[in-house]
């Protein structure tokens, strides 16, 4: 649903004091202003449980570290998904800065769909797991997760009691890997 | 003992009692009579002794009970102390707990006050939008000659009033506004955004109301 700027203004007006629970925008075509519609959304909004960006692009390392900032003093959000939107940015950077342990110990499920995630043999991801914070959903499909990556994290999975859903699929996985 | 007829006189007194010895012409007649009066004098005496120890047992049993008196007295001082000081104590919580009662009792008229306010509000809003009808204009056949994707812009334009409509009528499934169309905007779609953005505006009432039933809110665009 492409968004432009005067529709984000009306939207932006209705939505003030309407407060909807779940939140989800997909595919806008909305720059800047668009992603500073949904973040105000967040901060203003708070009953939201669940928040979601689809095929948005957040072009800006200022907007993610908003982003953190709200979820991280959000009353009420358990649920973020983070889809297909770090296109100019690092996305194993965001998804460190994303996944840092004042947030995911607030968090029920992560999901950071597509976004070009390559740990690059880091295992930020694994010791996250190790962790074992409450999250009890993550998504991470269509990323460039390999087989080393698939090996360290299944390994690291012994030690996590929370996690119930892990997916990452459609990620560089080869068959000798054993991917998934 | 006499001197040349004159009458001597001796004086006992004691305890208020006089007794006088007459010793003139009087012989053992007189000693006998002042036998008598002696033994009425010691008898007297014993009495007045008697009196004087009971009077002084009295004034000990006195001091006594005045002394446990006294002491009952500081007990009761103390107690009485003790029953001001509950009295003080009571005051002040009775006080407190009717400060508390009547802050909790404004706290529930209060919430009550807001809840019928809502009430009020979300009626209203029914009420307005039973005469509310969606003015967004349909597009001219010549705009739909020219539209590179008439069905899919069509679908959308459908979709956003049956939407919208639902939003202001209190239909569907309240909670949940969607609006899912692939395509790319269209001026002319303005103003149907204009009634979206209306609807959701007071779109609030109806959510307000669904929370309290224990409802989901969900936005997707």
């Amino acid at each position: 649903m492409e968004l432009p700027d005067e529709v984000i203004d009306l939207l932006a007006k209705a939505l003030k004091s309407t407060f909807f629970k779940r939140m989800a925008l997909a595919g806008n075509s909305f720059g800047e202003k668009g992603i500073n519609f949904a973040l105000d959304y967040l901060e203003n909004n708070h009953k939201l449980i669940e928040f979601g960006l689809v095929n948005n692009p957040i072009r800006k390392t200022t907007d993610i570290e908003r982003l953190i900032q709200l979820v991280k003093t959000h009353p009420s959000i358990e649920d973020l998904a983070i889809n297909q939107c770090f296109g100019s940015v690092n996305g194993y950077e965001m998804l460190k800065l994303i996944m840092t342990d004042c947030i995911m110990n607030k968090l029920r499920s992560l999901s950071l769909r597509h976004n070009d995630i390559n740990t690059g043999g880091d295992t930020f991801i694994s010791d996250f797991i190790t962790s074992n914070s409450r999250l009890s959903s993550l998504k991470l499909q269509g990323n460039k997760l390999n087989d080393n990556d698939a090996t360290i994290i299944a390994e690291a999975l012994k030690d996590n009691t929370h996690l119930e859903i892990l997916n990452i699929g459609e990620n560089n996985f080869t068959n000798e890997g054993g991917g998934p | 003992m006499s001197n040349n007829g004159n009458t001597k006189k001796r004086r006992v007194e004691g305890g208020g009692a006089r007794v006088s010895i007459d010793g003139a012409g009087s012989g053992g007649e007189s000693i006998s009579s002042g036998s008598a009066e002696l033994i009425a004098m010691k008898s007297t005496i014993d009495e007045l002794v008697q009196q004087n120890r009971t009077q002084n047992e009295n004034m000990a049993s006195m001091l006594q009970l005045m002394k446990r008196m006294q002491g009952e007295m500081k007990g009761m001082r103390g107690e009485i102390t003790q029953l001001e000081e509950k009295c003080d104590n009571m005051e002040s919580s009775l006080l407190f707990s009717s400060a508390n009662h009547r802050i909790s009792i404004e706290n529930k008229l209060g919430k009550m006050e807001a809840n019928i306010m809502e009430k009020i509000d979300y009626h209203e809003i029914l009420l307005q939008n039973q005469q509310w009808k969606y003015s967004a204009e349909e597009l001219s056949d010549e705009y739909w000659d020219n539209n590179a994707n008439p069905y899919t812009a069509k679908g959308f334009l459908t979709e956003i009033k049956k939407c919208t409509e639902e939003m202001r009528y209190g239909t569907g499934d309240t909670g949940i506004v969607s609006l899912n169309a692939h395509l790319p905007y269209d001026e002319e779609f303005l103003p149907h955004w204009k009634e979206f953005a209306n609807a959701l505006q007071q779109y609030r009432y109806y959510l307000e109301r669904a929370e309290g039933n224990g409802s989901q809110s969900v936005l997707l665009l």
